[in-house]
């Protein structure tokens, strides 16, 4: 499986703390695949492991076809790029000079180093900032040369942990349009973040983790995952709702939030127009009804509320 | 050399050259060692110069040799700290770059300043003294054997330092007992100094050259326990990135 990534069982622990724990992946090549979990849920762990800077405690892994070994380091790194979570810039040197470092630790040299430094610039729009220091760009703009950097070996595989941390509106706009652009590239992109808008936007599968694997899915395959819910406000309220609502076929659980109803059911538009002739059957003044899809933000805190605190 | 420890000794240089620090203590430093050394060399009344001279001269070989010592560890723990500080430690260790070239770049990179420095240095202080110093103290003081000190012991001596300073620093769990620590791996190489500044091994160039062959082999062999008990899981861990 070459360009991909694949965990069967991946568990690494410190001094007896689990951080990760039988992690199963297997993300295709040229996937943007989303890594999401709370603070401390092994997210850096499982980057570190996979790009051989830890050893697992036990379990297997592969990345771009190579089995992660400590002696198949040097080769696996060959083929992969980590954005880390700090920029990681020499600030006294310039944007080319950055790259040219870590283009020469690729073991590119001479015409073809200047080609690839100036193709990995342009991924990233930054081909106008290569002669500025390091250390006078902008947050954004650091990010974005460390993405920059990260592509300089035309990596297989790319792991980005936390891009948009600690990054203000625009400079996030920036880094994630950088990430969009890679998908031409044709990269396998293993993102790790929490910011759930911005795997909705950007990734084609995401994982849920909280040290453990709590799922893996599509954004809306884990949205629908979740159940659908109408929305129902009626005027001065239902006199009975659990009994009205019991009376309609697909619907489950049910909860109230300053009168408005939101009722789970197994298929909206069944279950709409027969709970809108209930609640008028039983007198109620209906004032709206709306099929409300959980946004992967719900179907997250879901998750993580089920999962517990680790 | 590989090409890629060729790759972090050329990065390691070009960032030196643009720190103030660096570049500060590269000069300020050797500087005030030179002036130390100059000064009751040239300020000696003739009278007494004949009688001083083999003391002076031992107290300006000390001063020498610990140039190469003394200046590869400062420079050393900047370069590990500056990239800690930096965060530029995990973008590096994710690089195909083996711990072997990392850490042959970072070696070469803090000693060899202070070993061509030392050169650099012996030979201004050797032309002031031929103009400006009594004949019986140049005499004394620049002889065969203290090309033969300068020109191989005090790079073995500095090898050896910066690699009792990478061997503290791969076990050590916390950056300031490393750090800490660091300024002792100087020690040995103070003590044989003093060894032939202070007459205990009477110096003379067969004999310096051979103390400088077998610390060069103490040198070979300590070079694989470097290597061996550095782990990036460690550095990484412990140290953060």
């Amino acid at each position: 499986m070459s360009g991909g990534i694949r965990a069967i069982g991946l568990t690494r622990a410190f001094d007896g703390r689990v951080a990760v724990e039988g992690v199963d992946l297997d993300v295709a090549p040229g996937e943007i695949f989303g890594y999401l979990g709370p603070n401390g849920a092994g997210k850096t762990t499982t980057v570190r492991v996979l790009a051989t800077l830890l050893r697992p405690t036990s379990g297997a892994a592969e990345v771009a076809g190579i089995p992660v070994t400590p002696q198949n380091g040097p080769e696996i790194r060959r083929r992969i790029g980590v954005l880390t979570e700090n920029p990681g810039l020499y600030l006294k040197l310039s944007v080319h000079d950055n790259l040219q470092f870590f283009a020469g630790l690729y073991g590119y040299r001479g015409e073809a180093t200047t080609a690839r430094i100036m193709r990995a610039l342009e991924a990233v729009g930054l081909s106008e900032r290569r002669n500025q220091v390091a250390g006078t760009l902008s947050k954004g703009l650091r990010q974005r040369t460390a993405i920059a950097r990260t592509l300089v070996g035309e990596p297989q595989v790319l792991f980005l942990d936390e891009p948009t941390q600690g990054l203000d509106p625009a400079a996030s706009l920036e880094v994630r349009e950088a990430i969009e652009r890679l998908r031409e590239h044709g990269v396998t992109v293993f993102l790790t973040t929490h910011r759930l808008e911005e795997a909705e936007r950007l990734c084609d599968r995401v994982a849920i983790v909280s040290t453990r694997l709590l799922t893996v899915g599509t954004p809306a395959e884990l949205r629908a995952g979740r159940g659908a819910e109408l929305e129902v406000k009626v005027a001065g309220g239902l006199a009975d709702p659990d009994a009205l609502f019991r009376s309609i076929p697909g619907a489950g659980s049910w909860r109230t939030d300053d009168g408005v109803y939101r009722v789970r059911v197994e298929d909206p538009a069944a279950a709409a127009p027969a709970l809108a002739r209930a609640i008028v059957s039983a007198g109620g003044d209906l004032l709206r009804l709306t099929d409300v899809t959980p946004s992967l933000e719900e179907a997250y805190l879901d998750l993580i509320g089920e999962a517990g605190p680790e | 050399m590989s090409h890629r420890t060729w790759v972090i000794l050329s990065k390691e240089f070009r960032e030196y050259r643009r720190n103030k620090l660096i570049v500060g203590t590269m000069a300020g430093l050797p500087l005030l060692f030179l002036v130390i050394t100059l000064v009751p060399l040239l300020t000696i009344p003739a009278e007494l110069a004949d009688r001083a001279a083999g003391a002076l001269a031992a107290q300006a070989l000390l001063l020498f040799l610990l140039i190469p010592v003394v200046l590869p560890t400062t420079i050393a723990a900047y370069s590990v700290i500056g990239e800690r500080e930096q965060g530029t430690l995990e973008p590096l260790l994710t690089t195909p770059a083996t711990d072997r070239e990392i850490l042959m770049a970072k070696a070469i990179a803090a000693t060899a300043p202070g070993i061509v420095l030392t050169w650099i240095l012996f030979g201004v202080f050797a032309t002031i003294l031929a103009a400006f110093a009594q004949p019986s103290i140049f005499r004394a003081t620049v002889k065969a054997e203290t090309f033969v000190a300068v020109g191989a012991l005090s790079p073995a001596l500095g090898v050896l330092a910066i690699e009792l300073s990478l061997m503290v620093s791969s076990r050590s769990s916390d950056i300031r007992v490393a750090q800490q620590l660091s300024a002792l791996s100087v020690l040995p190489a103070v003590a044989i100094t003093s060894l032939f500044a202070y007459g205990i091994i009477d110096p003379s160039p067969g004999r310096y050259l051979l103390v400088a062959i077998a610390i060069a082999g103490v040198d070979a062999a300590l070079w694989s326990v470097v290597t061996r008990l550095f782990d990036r899981e460690r550095v990484l861990t412990r140290y953060g990135g």
